[in-house]
């Protein structure tokens, strides 16, 4: 049992947590980073094996040990889930992430707004618990800008200042500069989504991505080997925070990570504010940091577990849960697949970054019209391997074959030889609307391996208006896999309401402390010393994947931290 | 300790021997006598025979291809599930053991390993069937956990890296025209428009240049 005292104690070195540690680091904080994973580097990414690091989850977190379940409506029982979509080592996420990186639509931070100014409030779905977020896209453009700049992004501009780029992404944002790096190369199926996108009167580009399309601050650039989602990069191209951040805060001398560490409670005192954290050592011991301010960047089911299982007298639902909005509006994006297979051409998918290859986002955020549709927001759509990964293990157990193709046998083994090379899939990932009873809680008998109560996921994402948004966009994959010229196509099962990738909300944002649980910063209104950051405090989820809007919240704090917090350690809002 | 069991292979069946033209016909290049024993460390003789069987039904061998038994996959599936992965290092396995939505996966009580001593039962004298007979009973079991896990390990051992016992000479990968795990597509991403790219595939000891053992057996 130790006690060490720090300024700040960073719970989680993820996306989140290796920007704070950097950042405040650099401005003389002294930081205490506790991390439940080990901390790898590149060189331990030279066997890119699918079967360990695709098929067997390798670098996430394992479904034995830190079991989160789920449930499909609050009357059934909840089981463990087979695949934890997360990180678990230093680097978190980013580590085995496909590095696609958006900004938000400027819409998506007033999806509440701009709805009932387009199509009245009745097009809300009553049950839904929709809101805006507290902030704008121009309040976060500047830490966008920084989050490309300092940790490399490829892409191609489509809106600089309001100038609308033709090959880049017309609808997005508008930015002030050009990305610091040119668009990765197209692969052969961003070249055929193209050509067939342009054909239906779209505006497909090259989807921006942490990855390096040529050398930058020292790192080399991509090889295209396709080993990105699930993998960790072998030359150290993708922009993972282990190979940006992390060492950035090593060279503030004020950074200490200790890997092996599994924080299990926030600590506070009766006066309104946290002492610090408890945490399990590597060989099981319990120990204590003192800290003067505590940052939870664990991502959504421990920022939230860890509040729930820290109750107080003064905080009897979960601390700093004084709203009672922890735990609630869980988002998650699902994701709709059309499956197409070409009689005429190879299209050899497994090359080049095997995450959302090539996009279009006409039919994303509000960037159409909604008039007489039976749901509102929509979804970004791109072409990529059946799994978001190239190899031919995941292609066939990721693939349903076609109608009359069995499952097994030599028809099946003929499908498979025939297409590998010949396939593509096309993908939406879609926006969900936040609902109050789409939960995270405390699983009444599962515990994880250092005896905690498991999160607990309550979520379905078949209503209504999930719905008629996942048809309509299956409906525009099926054009696009015609239009890409494909001899067959069909689509992929839907599931049983599971949540898909990138999960959102527990602890909401917002700009009234009665109805959200952070403000605009991740500062917990109830105690401001303690600050929770992460896709934890959307309100709202976008169709785009979250990471790169995460870690512009995450400098947004930094600078607020460092700014203005510092010299006055109290409420930033 | 159990007694030691083998499985008889054709020598052709271990190291590179077979290669396919682009129109997926086999090639057989210098073709070689005699057999090799390979030491089994999960089934007996007797069981190998029957799983060997039941694979290839899933991934069948004939005149347009090779397939589960020339790739060896009944030495990855035994590999597993000697390993931890039998043992049910992946899954979360304090119960309830209630089935429920396909996304939970399997919610039983049976480990991989476990699973198949079942599974054998139900297969019986399998190897002795008639390829019709076997299909027949295939289908009978299909809707099983067994049946699921034999397919997924059936894709698995055809596509992996050798070094996990499956995909022997690579004819996995050659049969579907990956090359591997090559760490650089640079020259070649935006090139081969709508062609066929087939280099000889190379396993990650041959791109690593030194041999590679599975992960599961360095941590012991
Ligand atoms: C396979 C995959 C592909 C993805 N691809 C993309 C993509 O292409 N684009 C995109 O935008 N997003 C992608 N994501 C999502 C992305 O990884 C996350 O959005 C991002 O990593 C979240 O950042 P975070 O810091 O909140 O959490 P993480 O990055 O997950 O970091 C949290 C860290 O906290 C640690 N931790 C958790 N609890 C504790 C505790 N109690 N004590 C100590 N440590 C703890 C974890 O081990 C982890 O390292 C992908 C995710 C997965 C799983």
């Amino acid at each position: 049992m130790a006690t060490e005292k720090t300024d700040v104690v960073i719970v989680g070195m993820g996306a989140v947590g290796g920007i704070l540690a950097a950042e405040l680091g650099k401005a003389g904080m002294k930081v205490i980073g506790l991390e439940r994973g080990p901390r790898l580097s590149t060189a331990d990414f030279s066997g890119q094996d699918e079967l360990r690091y695709f098929q067997r989850q390798d670098l996430r977190p394992n479904a034995k040990r830190q079991p989160v379940t789920w449930r499909a409506s609050a009357n059934a029982a909840a089981k463990p889930l087979p695949i934890l979509n997360y990180g678990n080592q230093a680097g978190g996420g980013t580590v085995h992430y496909g590095a696609v990186s958006w900004r938000f639509h400027e819409d998506d931070f007033r999806v509440r707004s701009q709805t009932i100014q387009r199509y009245g409030s009745s097009a809300i779905p009553k049950d839904s618990s929709l809101i805006d977020w507290p902030l704008t896209y121009a309040d976060l453009e500047p830490f966008y800008d920084r989050a490309e700049y300092e940790l490399g992004v490829s892409g191609k501009a489509g809106n600089l200042e309001g100038r609308k780029i033709e090959g880049g992404n017309i609808f997005e944002a508008p930015r002030r500069r050009e990305y610091p790096l040119p668009p990765l190369l197209a692969d052969q199926s961003g070249l055929i989504f193209e050509e067939g996108a342009h054909k239906l009167g779209h505006h497909p580009f090259s989807t921006p991505r942490a990855i390096l399309s040529q050398s930058y601050h020292g790192r080399p650039s991509c090889t295209y080997c396709g080993f990105c989602q699930a993998f960790g990069c072998h030359v150290g191209a993708k922009s993972s925070i282990l190979v940006t951040k992390l060492p950035e805060a090593d060279a503030t001398g004020n950074f200490k990570l200790l890997t092996g560490t599994m924080c299990f409670r926030v600590n506070s005192d009766n006066s309104g504010r946290v002492t610090g954290v408890s945490y399990y050592g590597p060989d099981g011991s319990t120990n204590t940091i003192e800290a003067e301010l505590v940052i939870l960047a664990t991502f959504i089911y421990d920022n939230t577990r860890l509040l729930l299982v820290s109750k107080t007298r003064k905080f009897p639902n979960g601390l700093a849960n004084s709203s009672g909005q922890l735990g609630k509006h869980l988002m998650a994006h699902i994701t709709p697949r059309v499956f197409a297979t070409f009689e005429d051409r190879f299209v050899n998918i497994y090359m080049g970054p095997n995450a959302q290859k090539h996009s279009l986002d006409d039919f994303n955020a509000d960037n159409f019209d909604h008039s007489g549709l039976k749901f509102i927001r929509g979804g970004q759509i791109s072409v990529s391997p059946a799994d978001l990964e190239g190899g031919p293990i995941g292609a066939a157990m990721s693939m349903n074959p076609p109608p009359g193709i069995p499952r097994w046998g030599a028809a099946y083994r003929d499908f498979l030889a025939k297409y590998f090379a010949r396939y593509a899939a096309v993908i939406a990932q879609t926006e969900n609307l936040p609902y109050a009873d789409q939960t995270i809680d405390l699983d009444p008998t599962v515990r994880d391996q250092w005896g905690l109560p498991a999160p607990r996921l309550t979520y379905d994402w078949r209503r209504p208006n999930e719905l008629a948004r996942i048809e309509f966009l299956t409906g525009k994959l099926e054009q696009l896999a015609a239009a890409m010229g494909a001899t067959r196509y069909w689509r992929s099962p839907m599931g049983a309401g599971a949540p898909g990738a990138h999960h959102e909300g527990g602890t909401r944002m917002g700009d009234n402390p009665k109805t959200s649980v952070v403000n605009r910063y991740g500062q917990s209104w109830d105690i401001p010393n303690l600050f929770i950051i992460g896709s934890s405090t959307f309100p709202t989820m976008s169709g785009f994947n979250p990471t790169l809007t995460i870690q512009a919240l995450a400098y947004m704090s930094a600078d607020a931290i460092v700014n203005r917090y510092k010299k006055n350690p109290g409420r930033l809002v | 300790m159990k007694r030691r069991e083998f499985l008889t292979l054709p020598a052709a069946a271990i190291g590179g021997t077979l290669l396919y033209t682009l129109a997926g016909e086999p090639m057989r290049l210098q073709a070689q006598n005699g057999t090799v024993r390979v030491p089994l460390r999960f089934f007996t003789a007797e069981e190998a025979k029957v799983i060997t069987a039941a694979c290839a039904r899933i991934f069948p061998s004939d005149a347009s291809g090779p397939g589960a038994t020339e790739a060896n996959v009944v030495i990855y599936i035994d590999r597993q599930l000697a390993g931890p992965y039998g043992r049910d290092k992946y899954r979360y396995t304090k119960g309830p053991w209630v089935e429920s939505y396909p996304e939970h996966g399997y919610q039983g009580k049976a480990s991989p390993s476990e699973t198949y001593r079942e599974g054998l039962k139900m297969l019986g004298d399998f190897a002795s069937l008639s390829p019709a007979n076997q299909d027949a009973k295939l289908r009978s079991i299909e809707k099983s956990h067994f049946f699921q896990l034999l397919r997924q390990h059936t894709i698995e051992g055809m596509f992996c890296d050798p070094m996990h016992g499956g995909n022997a000479g690579l004819i996995g990968w050659q049969l579907v025209g990956y090359p591997g795990p090559q760490m650089s597509y640079r020259n070649e991403v935006d090139k081969h428009f709508g062609q066929p790219w087939r280099p000889k595939p190379a396993s990650l000891e041959q791109i690593a240049g030194r041999p590679g053992k599975p992960w599961e057996d360095e941590k012991g």
